[in-house]
């Protein structure tokens, strides 16, 4: 267990462009298809949550699994299922511009906030505009947006300043931009941590729930598809402690919480399904490339041996294998740009030998960030502090017990490596990890090679060659080593023995329980 | 002698003790190896702490690694030894903290006083209010996780409770005289401080930092277990529990050894308390007796078996209408089978309404017999022999329940310390209705009316029933003890030294009170008393005891008249009522000896002017005289002349 | 009784402001951002400025800390930087948590632990030594070891109670109870022998004073002499123990709320010290100064009323 119970942001990266498109140019139907004969609406559904939301103002809130405490009061403008597919939610249809810099959006009509108002192209347009100036971490996500225009009461044109393929992406439920919070929310942000003014499902109830604890949310009756509501309420538990999410689960207090590989075989033998998805690529982060602190790190050949030095078949199998793969590069197997067989290998005498080449035969010391909320009880990074160990690389680590506290001290710039995960669904995504300025990257390093291959993947217009540049990221990456990966580990989810209906996938790894089509909805069988 | 050098004997004495003591050496063994073994990790451990080997991850016990390998494959053994290191030194540095704080602020305000101790006093307020739990994390979130300094706020934070144990601990020594001595001759108060009131509390202090050492290692692991602390992969107690716990549905072996090795040092810390507080307490209590039991000689019960005094039917008889009858009473203190005889072969009568004296010195064995008579004598002591029959009713061996209905209801007693024999914590008057209920079945209010009946009988005022016993006097406490005694309504009232602890003057009002009652009530007394004066002014018979025995009866005027027993005699000389004015009081010399010393020949034999080799071969036995007179000695003919 | 009442809680503004002083600078002295923490990773320094500001976090210490006590004054312990909740809502809503645990492991303690030693006491051998062997074991053993043995036996393997969670008293007192028994009982255990060692030390010392051989030379029953005379006189500085218990409750609940995922003030307080949400902490710094205050308050009161000599007529 772990006393910190601070927020937990499952910071995560992903990006279905194909797929956006495709669904928004045939603008799929708004559908309203009846729950299925075996399944009972109403009553409690209870979920666990590992973190205190970040924020319950979606403008400050997170995104991922941590998306659950703002999207389920705020329909956000596209929904995207769990296989990852983008249908509509308060946007009917929309439609990138040729050259991907313009975004139109044709809005559901009848909709109306939790404070009575309509919901209509300007109630957006102030949602994504206070979006923008609130300051919250997820706001890069929104895109280099230029302007908002609203020409008809039913349409946002958005636009950007450069291709911006993934935006209707970023405008799902999974991240925080594309929820809109009504006026009377906007004019007194304060109170949307009390209360919730969307046109979601559900209302936050603040008497029902314990700040911290236990978040509650009730059915709004208001709602646009009343068929689509599940539940009568949703509570929201959080639970961080691996083993206490394990009992919660099994023992049926929660319906449904994210378990992890060490409870994963338990939950299992218990009778509950489990549900997973590709998420975490695990790895040691060179940020200090530039040799500012260690000057053994300015070194490719160093880099390239410290890669080699990681045992990842072993950290696999101790990690348990069944949901954790070895990973030599830096996308997970089934994402876009995986390369088959390729990836750093094992090799310890060569290690040596190119430590030794680069300079530092007898090895060097290594101060690594790492923190012990995902990497729970630090094993890997642990691990990889030990494999560096057998090629003399000495490594000091530094452990936070808290995810803001580890962010903050990563960005001092005081730390030439840290430990944290990368998720993309392409290896594009991951690579922005490194290459734009945030956690993974705190010395700002970028690379005019990289760069050109991001650019050209993201300007590709067809599906191969936008695979064949996402491959030649993969490789480039591992060229430069900035990155070792070790392992992928899956996200696991354990479901209650009365829900159905709960689907992840690589493109959508964090299921959330509600859905405008009652078709993706989580449901209670009888 | 010089101080320091006794107080230095003391505390010798004091790991003496400890060590005398199983569990304290046991526990004493286990706490050196655990920390010797901690600390020696660098040469003994079996493997690299923090060599791991991803292939035979979360094993259990083998060879290659005794107490198996945790999720990284390392040697949970090496791991232990390791993280020992770190926890143990947590323990010593909030040990150390909280001494540094508590040990002079303690003694200064318990020694000091006044203004010096009502500042530190509510400075120990401050320490105890202020959430200590909220103060270490926020200590652990400015210092990076740093335990030093987690556990020296620990230290401070606990050392408000110190302070008070050291200050109670200061102010009684400092209460006794040979500080008090100390300080007129001349010395400083910081050396008086230092030499003798350190070293006299050096026991409460063991016991204290043992149990505090037991506490700290719980927060110290617990705060680890929290993953504060040093960063992995050094090893600790506390992160081995949290990550056996992580993997508890995997691998339960785990939570075993790192659980059992902060259980294993906190039991024995906490082991080690209780022997070192056993050990201190008995430099109290057992002062003066130490040194080996000598084996019981004239007291090992066979000796009356064997011997002339083997009872003969006829002595064991009961005399008719006596009211008690205790004949060949024998009382062993100590371990079934293995006893001290305390009093043996006692032989007496109490007839109806008659006021006995039980007289002898300190140390005869009159309150044992006494107690003896209730059944009261205890856990430790037993009747080993003998009878006692109530109106022909045999006490000896009789079930709890039916002897309780004897106490109080037929027997009843009043002891020595009236300031002592009334529950501090009730008001006179519900104690007296207490015993007023235990005998009659009557209500509340009508056990309320024989409570102001009995007050009025033991003239007192009703008024004295709502006071407690710290409200009143020593002679109004033992008029209440009457009270409570009269409240069954007793046959037989036995008074054991009733005034001895009373000032002068309410001892003649108590003695009064006690023949007006006796008078009332015609209840047969046995007064216990080593005052003649007493015993001649209420008793008709006296008994007098000597080391365990009885070794004259008579009645009280041929006592006086003429003794027939050499210590009746020395005892009546060194009576305070019978001296002579002006002359220095004549004593007895010697002393009665104790149990375990008694000769097998006549007990008073050593200290006797006409003892002989007679008296000593050979268990004495009582004599029976003329009347109902009776003596236990071989030269009754030569007391005259003594006396003459 | 009054005099000590009202002194007590003058002394508890004192204690109060010097102990919220503590805190405050302490907390001062944590590093790291709370605007930061707010905003996470990818918030700009301007953003990162513009909430300090609001935060008022960039007025001196001095000033920050007069405004809280200010509030605090006029009922108000101001809002969580965090969760923007205000901190009375957050406290109160997690007080009936952790006073729940507290309240029922001191029944739990007072009644089992007085009882258990008063029994070893009486009837000493077997079950004295027994009795000691188990209360050894209870304190050696480390509460959170214990409580996820607990979870793992009796919620996860038999699942008699639930592992984890709190139900209101209002809503199911009868879920209410299951949902306290495991983390009570782990609560419990150190105090339980605790008070049991020092009952039955006391009882055992009590059994020899005089007054006892008296009421049994008396004839009143060996049931009242113990349950009415050894209990009351044994209970004195047993009530002391169970009073630094009590206390000691408070540090004991911080980790098996955590272990049970309680919603209490222990939990809170760990989430608050960790994301640097000062007036949180602060708020709760005031409830346990308080706590403590009012439990020495209650112990001294007892005292009072079992204790005839130091009764304020």
């Amino acid at each position: 267990m772990s006393a910190s119970r601070s927020p937990v942001r499952k910071i995560a990266l992903a990006a279905v462009t194909a797929l956006a498109v495709i669904c928004g140019v045939t603008a799929c139907s708004s559908a309203g298809s009846s729950s299925e004969p075996t399944s009972t609406k109403g009553g409690t559904l209870t979920t666990q949550f590992a973190g205190v939301p970040i924020s319950l103002n979606p403008a400050l809130g997170g995104s991922g699994g941590s998306a659950i405490f703002t999207s389920l009061p705020y329909d956000s403008l596209i929904y995207q299922t769990g296989d990852g597919t983008l249908i509509p939610d308060l946007a009917t249809k929309w439609e990138l511009s040729e050259g991907n810099t313009k975004l139109t959006l044709t809005l559901r009509k009848g909709v109306t906030f939790t404070d009575g108002a309509t919901m209509d192209a300007a109630a957006v347009k102030a949602s994504l505009e206070y979006f923008l100036k609130a300051g919250g971490g997820d706001a890069r996500y929104a895109g280099p947006i230029s302007d908002i225009a609203t020409p008809a009461s039913d349409t946002v044109v958005i636009s950007y300043t450069s291709a911006y393929p993934d935006a209707p992406y970023y405008l799902s439920q999974y991240w925080s931009v594309g929820q809109i919070i009504g006026p009377k929310g906007l004019a007194n942000p304060k109170s949307l941590l009390t209360s919730s003014d969307g046109t979601g499902q559900y209302t936050y109830s603040a008497s029902q729930s314990v700040s911290g604890a236990s978040y509650t949310f009730v059915r709004n009756k208001k709602y646009f598809n009343a068929e689509a509501q599940q539940f009568d309420k949703i509570v929201v538990k959080v639970i961080g402690d691996p083993s206490a999410v394990s009992s919660a689960v099994t023992t049926g207090q929660v319906d449904f919480a994210g378990v992890s590989p060490t409870t994963a075989a338990t939950v299992k033998s218990s009778g509950l399904k489990l549900v997973t998805a590709p998420f975490f690529t695990w790895g040691l982060t060179l940020a200090d490339t530039q040799g500012t602190l260690v000057p053994a790190l300015k070194n490719d050949d160093v880099r390239q041996a410290m890669a080699m030095a990681i045992d990842r078949d072993a950290l696999a199998t101790a990690l348990g294998a069944e949901y954790t793969q070895a990973n030599g590069q830096m996308g997970a197997k089934g994402t876009n740009g995986y390369v088959s067989d390729y990836g750093f290998h094992y090799d310890v005498s060569k290690a040596k030998s190119l430590l030794a080449k680069g300079g530092y035969p007898d090895g060097f010391e290594l101060t690594v960030l790492t923190e012990n909320i995902l990497d729970s009880q630090t094993t890997i990074s642990q691990a990889i502090a030990g494999d560096l160990g057998k090629i003399g690389i000495k490594v000091n680590l530094v452990v936070k017990n808290s995810v803001p506290d580890f962010i903050q001290a990563s960005l001092t710039k005081q730390y030439p490596a840290v430990i944290w995960p990368v998720v993309g669904a392409n290896s594009a995504q991951v690579l922005t990890n490194f290459t734009q300025p945030g956690v993974t990257n705190p010395f700002g390093n970028t690379d005019e090679s990289l760069n050109t291959l991001y650019s050209n993947a993201q300007s590709s217009t067809s599906d191969s060659a936008r695979t064949e540049a996402y491959e030649k990221i993969t490789k480039a990456a591992n060229d430069a080593a900035w990155f070792l990966p070790a392992v992928s580990t899956d996200n696991i989810f354990a479901i209650g023995k009365n829900i159905t209906n709960v689907t992840a996938s690589a493109l959508n790894p964090n299921p959330l329980p509600q859905a405008p089509d009652a078709k993706y909805a989580w449901k209670r069988t009888k | 002698m010089n101080r320091s050098n006794g107080s230095r004997a003391m505390s010798a004495g004091l790991v003496r003790r400890v060590l005398r003591k199983p569990l304290g050496v046991v526990s004493g063994v286990v706490l050196i190896l655990i920390v010797g073994a901690s600390f020696a990790g660098q040469w003994i451990a079996p493997h690299d702490p923090l060599a791991q080997n991803l292939r035979i991850v979360r094993q259990g016990p083998s060879v290659a690694h005794l107490l198996g390998t945790d999720s990284l494959g390392r040697d949970v053994l090496s791991r232990l030894l390791f993280g020992g290191q770190e926890s143990l030194s947590g323990v010593v540095v909030a040990v150390v903290a909280m001494l540094i704080i508590a040990i002079p602020l303690g003694i200064l305000a318990g020694y000091v006083g006044g203004l010096l101790d009502r500042v530190i006093l509510r400075v120990v307020d401050v320490l105890l209010s202020i959430p200590g739990t909220i103060i270490t994390l926020a200590v652990l979130a400015i210092f990076n996780n740093n335990m030093f300094v987690a556990m020296v706020s620990v230290g401070v934070l606990a050392s408000g409770a110190f302070i008070r144990v050291f200050r109670s601990a200061a102010l009684s020594v400092r209460q006794e005289l040979y500080i008090g001595a100390a300080r007129v001759s001349g010395l400083s108060r910081v050396r008086i401080m230092a030499n003798h009131v350190l070293p006299q509390i050096r026991g409460v202090l063991l016991v204290q930092v043992t149990l505090f050492s037991a506490a700290t290692l719980g927060i110290q692991t617990g705060l680890a277990f929290l993953a504060f602390g040093p960063p992995p992969p050094s090893p600790t107690w506390g992160g081995m529990v949290a990550e056996a716990a992580t993997i508890i549905q995997i691998d339960p072996w785990l939570l075993v050894p790192t659980g059992g090795v902060i259980a294993l040092t906190t039991l024995a810390l906490c082991l080690l308390g209780d022997a070192v507080r056993d050990a201190n307490q008995e430099r109290f209590t057992l002062a003066g007796l130490e040194g080996k039991p000598s084996a019981p000689q004239a007291g090992k019960s066979q000796v009356h078996t064997t011997g002339a005094d083997r009872d003969d039917e006829a002595r064991m008889a009961v005399t008719p209408g006596a009211l008690l009858s205790v004949r060949g009473l024998t009382v062993g203190f100590g371990a079934e089978g293995r006893e001290t005889t305390a009093i043996q072969r006692v032989d007496f009568d109490i007839h109806p309404g008659e006021v006995v004296g039980l007289v002898g010195e300190s140390g005869s064995g009159k309150t044992v017999t006494a107690l003896a008579l209730l059944g009261l004598l205890g856990a430790n002591g037993r009747v080993t022999g003998g009878s006692i029959r109530l109106s022909g009713e045999e006490l000896v061996g009789m079930p709890h329940a039916r002897l309780r209905e004897v106490r109080g209801a037929r027997i009843a007693m009043i002891s020595q310390e009236p300031m002592v024999a009334l529950d501090p914590s009730f008001r006179v008057g519900s104690q007296i209705a207490e015993a007023v209920r235990a005998h009659d079945r009557v209500s509340r209010a009508d056990a309320r009316a024989r409570c102001e009946e009995l007050l009025a009988a033991v003239r007192l005022d009703p008024a004295i029933a709502r006071r407690y016993p710290h409200e009143i006097s020593g002679g109004m406490a033992q008029r209440v003890a009457i009270a409570m005694a009269l409240a069954g309504r007793p046959e037989l009232l036995i008074a054991d030294e009733p005034t001895t602890a009373l000032d002068v003057t309410v001892q003649a009002d108590i003695l009064d009170l006690l023949r007006t009652v006796q008078e009332e009530t015609q209840m047969a007394v046995i007064l216990v008393s080593h005052d003649w004066g007493v015993v001649a002014d209420l008793c008709s018979r006296a008994i007098v005891m000597y080391a365990g025995e009885v070794v004259e009866r008579a009645r009280v005027a041929d006592v006086f008249a003429a003794p027939r027993h050499p210590y009746t005699t020395a005892l009546l000389r060194s009576n305070p009522h019978g001296a002579e004015p002006g002359k220095p009081l004549p004593t007895i010399g010697g002393s009665v000896p104790a149990p375990q010393e008694w000769p097998v020949g006549c007990h008073f034999a050593a200290r006797c002017p006409l003892a002989t080799e007679a008296c000593r071969v050979a268990p004495i036995d009582i004599v029976h005289l003329e009347g109902d007179r009776a003596s236990r000695c071989i030269h009754i003919d030569e007391l005259a002349e003594v006396r003459a | 009784m009054v005099r000590l009442i009202v002194n007590r809680l003058l002394l508890s503004i004192v204690l109060i402001v010097i102990s919220s002083i503590a805190i405050f600078l302490l907390m001062s002295l944590v590093p790291g951002d709370p605007a930061r923490t707010i905003l996470g990773a990818n918030a700009t320094p301007d953003s990162i400025a513009r909430l300090r500001d609001q935060l008022g976090l960039d007025q001196p210490l001095l000033i920050q800390y007069g405004t809280w006590l200010g509030g605090v004054l006029h009922g108000d312990f101001g809002t969580s930087v965090f969760s923007g909740d205000p901190v009375e809502t957050l406290i109160l809503a997690r007080v009936p948590v952790t006073l729940s645990l507290i309240l029922l492991s001191t029944l739990v303690v007072a009644v089992i632990g007085t009882g258990l030693g008063l029994l070893s006491a009486v009837r000493g051998g077997v079950l004295g030594k027994f009795l000691d062997a188990i209360s050894l074991v209870g304190l050696a053993l480390p509460s959170y070891w214990v409580a996820i043995l607990f979870v793992a036996l009796f919620a996860v393997a038999i699942r008699i109670f639930p592992a984890t969670g709190y139900t209101s008293l209002l809503q199911d007192p009868g879920r209410w109870l299951l949902s306290l028994v495991l983390p009570v009982a782990a609560l419990s255990l150190g105090g339980v022998t605790i008070v049991a060692k020092q009952m039955r030390d006391s009882a055992m010392d009590v059994l020899a004073r005089d007054y006892i051989r008296v009421l049994r030379a008396t004839g009143i029953r060996e049931r009242s002499i113990v349950l009415k005379h050894v209990l009351r006189n044994a209970a004195l500085p047993s009530l002391t123990i169970l009073g630094i218990t009590v206390v000691g409750a408070l540090t004991g609940a911080v980790f098996v709320e955590n272990v049970f995922v309680l919603p209490g003030l222990g939990t809170l307080v760990t989430q608050a010290t960790m994301s640097h949400d000062l007036p949180v902490v602060l708020g709760v710094g005031v409830y346990f100064t308080l706590f403590v205050i009012i439990v020495n308050l209650i112990i001294d009161l007892l005292y009072g009323v079992l204790n005839p000599k130091v009764r304020v007529p």
